[in-house]
């Protein structure tokens, strides 16, 4: 993440307050994540109105609309150029890149092309980013780290509600949330925590339910 | 059965009993520390109901019992864990230690069922009314059947209750089947399936009359298997909202002054679902919940120190103890590799230990007449004093036995009698074991006493019988079991002549074919090795197929070269005794 803001900013000092915009936006709710996504396909001429990104979003959150344009007008990843009129960031394309490859969001209703080919660009622009978007450094070490610490919060707030039940699929998907890690090394990674006897997992109903081993 | 033969024969037993891991096994039961909700930490997590503190399992459960049985309050729980975390053994567990305190005992019903149970019942009614008829059915059943031990005023209370409600004709076939449960339940549940009354209401009433007579009994239900009503979505909203409604009507009757208590059990995924989909209930009881862990390793460390040591304290006299233990020592299982829970661990370690069970301890134990000659010693004295009474009148006498006993079959260690005027008057057996005492020990010598019609109560001046066992240790549970069937404990310790008992090794020093990874990170520390993380994780996965014994061997593994420093550094730590193979 931080060698994609690199890409666009060569002077240092930009270069360091981009890198904190990309690691705060890196986390999209899903509802911000379609606003960004729909302004992006339906953009004709580089930009869109929002009453018509408003009237591609899903009925149950049209009315939050202006929120989700508020939200990502100030983190920088949509920009009003021109007034009532809106389009994508650089830092825009970046995190909806990341967290398209991240989400588990699926549609219920068919798409029009321009939704399938801004999603085949995007593929495009993916494949030939994978070094630059995923920090592919991370090694084993502050993985575990990482990894434990989000285990410990997730087990904190479950045993206050009640019953503790940590999925693997919810946890990974936490943890790419707030790393930038690709599936490939985080799954190497979990198997080499399972083989080394850190933690294990049980079959759950839905899901394997993960425990630390102490 | 010879001393030996039967001694191997107990420990088989025992071992056999671990191997199944089901439900709460006695002689290897361990306190599990229990923490308040949302340390974050591998631990089993609970609050007290009473809100006094509670730092185990046994603080956590007697609190409940505390607080229900000699308090009054209703005492709702969820106990959820994954399968083999000990869900199952915490219920039987809790059972008891209600059996062991004869004021819980003999002043409660204590149903154990499950939800599978109660949805195979027959019948198309809802699932409210099939709930109520089956703990009802329970319910009368525990109180009225012939075998009942609760107080005559309330088996008569319950009749008459069952009387007024289902007619004179019905209760007298009803009472025909008071030694059969089948033919009570169903018979029972026939006659309520075909009553239109409330049966929650009719479930509440007779708990307030039972109180009414002896306000301390306490209706207990400690229902398993939640995961039951999962396969039917319909049974499932019925049970939630029945549950809810039972918490309501409980902490409303006499401001949740009520002596009753329900335990329900289920696999996480299950309680959690069960409690979060309906927020109202999740909020009644999102504080009464008992989350077990699978395990941790320092219990999985404690059940292993507990077997193994009755191991040696029963062989360390046999011959070949010495190349046994070292065996025994040397089982490896790596937690979340070789297991994932206790149950897990106790079947895969208990077999490793019956293997070579089955293969060592042929020969005699030295050391077990040493120790029976040494117990026959102790009971005499003790029966001295518990018959003083009578030792002070020149007609009575003792006379001791001085080998082994048989009676009715049964080879008692020691059998001492009371003379009076040379006739006998009262006798004392005894049971001496060189190990931990095990409930096996007890339920063994418990049914010779019976069969030879031990008399534990004195009455009209006539000298009560008397029956020890004698060991080096007994858990305070069994101990207390041991008091109620009039069983006198004597703590003796083992006498080791052996030589050859003693294990040589510093307990500091790490074993690279057990050490876990923590402790396999040091011994690669200061070797100048680089990604040593990497190097510990390639240990543990080549030693899963074999064991090391030297370090030329470890070398080529790890890809250390042969005339690298750090395989001299690791020399030096082998001659510093800081790991070993």
């Amino acid at each position: 993440m931080i060698y994609a803001a690199r890409q666009y900013d060569t002077d240092s000092s930009i270069n360091l307050f981009s890198n904190t915009i990309v690691k705060f936006m890196s986390q999209l709710s899903t509802e911000q994540l379609l606003y960004l996504f729909y302004t992006s396909a339906y953009s004709g001429d580089n930009s869109i109105t929002k009453g018509d990104v408003k009237s591609h979003l899903p009925k149950d959150i049209q009315e939050k609309a202006e929120s989700l344009y508020d939200s990502l007008l100030r983190q920088q990843l949509i920009e009003s150029p021109k007034k009532s009129r809106i389009s994508v960031t650089k830092n825009g394309e970046e995190a909806l890149l990341k967290n398209l490859l991240a989400t588990d969001y699926k549609f219920t209703s068919s798409k029009g092309p321009k939704v399938l080919n801004t999603l085949l660009s995007l593929l495009k622009s993916a494949s030939s980013n994978i070094p630059t978007l995923f920090n592919e450094d991370m090694d084993f070490d502050t993985f575990v780290v990482k990894f434990k610490s989000i285990y410990i919060e997730e087990r904190k707030l479950q045993a206050k509600q009640g019953v503790v039940v940590i999925q693997r699929r919810d946890i990974c998907r936490k943890f790419r949330e707030q790393n930038s890690i690709s599936e490939e090394i985080l799954n190497q990674y979990f198997h080499q925590l399972q083989s080394t006897g850190q933690i294990f997992t049980a079959i759950g109903r839905d899901d394997e339910i993960i425990n630390w081993v102490e | 059965m010879p001393e030996d033969a039967r001694k191997k024969f107990n420990m088989r037993d025992f071992l056999q009993q671990v191997k199944q891991g089901l439900g709460f096994i006695q002689d290897i039961w361990i306190e599990r520390e229990v923490k308040f909700p949302g340390t974050g930490e591998q631990y089993t997590e609970a609050k007290s109901h009473s809100t006094r503190s509670i730092t185990n399992v046994t603080e956590m459960l007697n609190d409940d019992l505390k607080y229900c049985f000699n308090e009054g309050f209703f005492t709702f729980r969820f106990i959820a864990a994954v399968a083999g975390s000990g869900k199952t053994a915490l219920l039987e567990y809790l059972v008891t230690l209600i059996e062991v305190e004869p004021s819980y005992s003999n002043h409660s019903v204590v149903a154990r069922l499950t939800f599978s149970d109660l949805l195979s019942q027959s019948g198309s009614q809802s699932f409210g009314v099939k709930f109520y008829s089956y703990i009802l059915t329970e319910t009368f059943w525990l109180l009225i059947k012939d075998s009942s031990n609760v107080p005559p005023m309330i088996k008569d209370e319950a009749e008459n209750f069952l009387k007024r409600f289902l007619g004179n004709e019905r209760f007298s076939s009803l009472k025909s089947d008071s030694e059969f449960k089948m033919g009570f339940t169903n018979r029972l549940n026939g006659y309520l399936a075909e009553k239109q009354v409330n049966f929650e209401d009719f479930f509440f009433q007779i708990i307030n009359k039972i109180s009414e007579r002896d306000s301390s009994f306490t209706f207990v239900y400690l229902i398993d298997e939640l995961d039951a009503l999962h396969q039917d979505g319909g049974n499932l909203e019925n049970a939630r909202s029945l549950v809810r409604a039972l918490i309501n009507k409980a902490s409303r009757s006499n401001r949740g002054r009520i002596r009753l208590m329900f335990y329900m059990v289920g696999i996480s995924d299950d309680v959690k679902n069960f409690i979060t989909e309906n927020d109202a209930l999740r909020t009644r009881v999102f504080d009464s919940i008992i989350m077990l862990v699978p395990y941790r390793k320092d219990e999985a460390d404690a059940i292993k120190k507990r077997i193994t040591s009755r191991i040696k304290d029963a062989y360390s006299g046999c011959q070949d103890f010495s190349e046994a233990w070292n065996k025994i020592e040397n089982i490896r299982l790596d937690p979340g590799v070789d297991f994932s829970n206790l149950r897990e661990f106790c079947k895969e370690y208990a077999s490793r230990l019956l293997e070579i069970h089955e293969n060592y301890f042929k020969t005699f134990d030295r050391d077990f007449n040493i120790y029976e000659e040494q117990s026959r010693q102790k009971i005499e004295v003790q029966c001295r004093i518990e018959w003083r009474d009578y030792l002070r009148r020149s007609e009575y006498q003792i006379a001791v036995e001085t080998t082994t006993a048989t009676m009715e079959g049964h080879a008692f260690d020691c059998y001492i009698k009371l003379l009076r005027r040379g006739g006998l008057i009262a006798r004392a057996f005894g049971e001496a074991k060189n190990c931990e005492l095990l409930r096996g020990h007890l339920d063994t010598f418990d049914k010779w006493l019976h069969d030879v019609e031990f008399q534990p109560s004195s009455s009209d001046g006539h000298p009560p019988d008397l029956a020890f066992m004698v060991a080096p240790s007994c858990s305070p549970l069994l101990k207390r079991m041991l008091e109620l069937k009039s069983i006198h404990f004597i703590q003796s310790d083992k006498i080791v002549f052996s030589p050859d008992t003693e294990i040589p090794r510093d307990i500091s020093t790490i074993n690279i074919n057990t050490a876990d990874q923590d402790n396999l990170m040091k011994v690669f520390q200061g070797t100048g090795l680089r990604n040593q993380s990497a190097i510990v994780n390639k240990l543990i996965e080549t030693r899963r197929n074999k064991t090391y014994s030297n370090l030329d061997e470890l070398a080529i593994d790890l890809g250390i070269r042969p005339a690298a420093n750090a395989k001299e550094k690791l020399r030096m730590k082998i001659e510093r005794g800081e790991f070993c193979f």
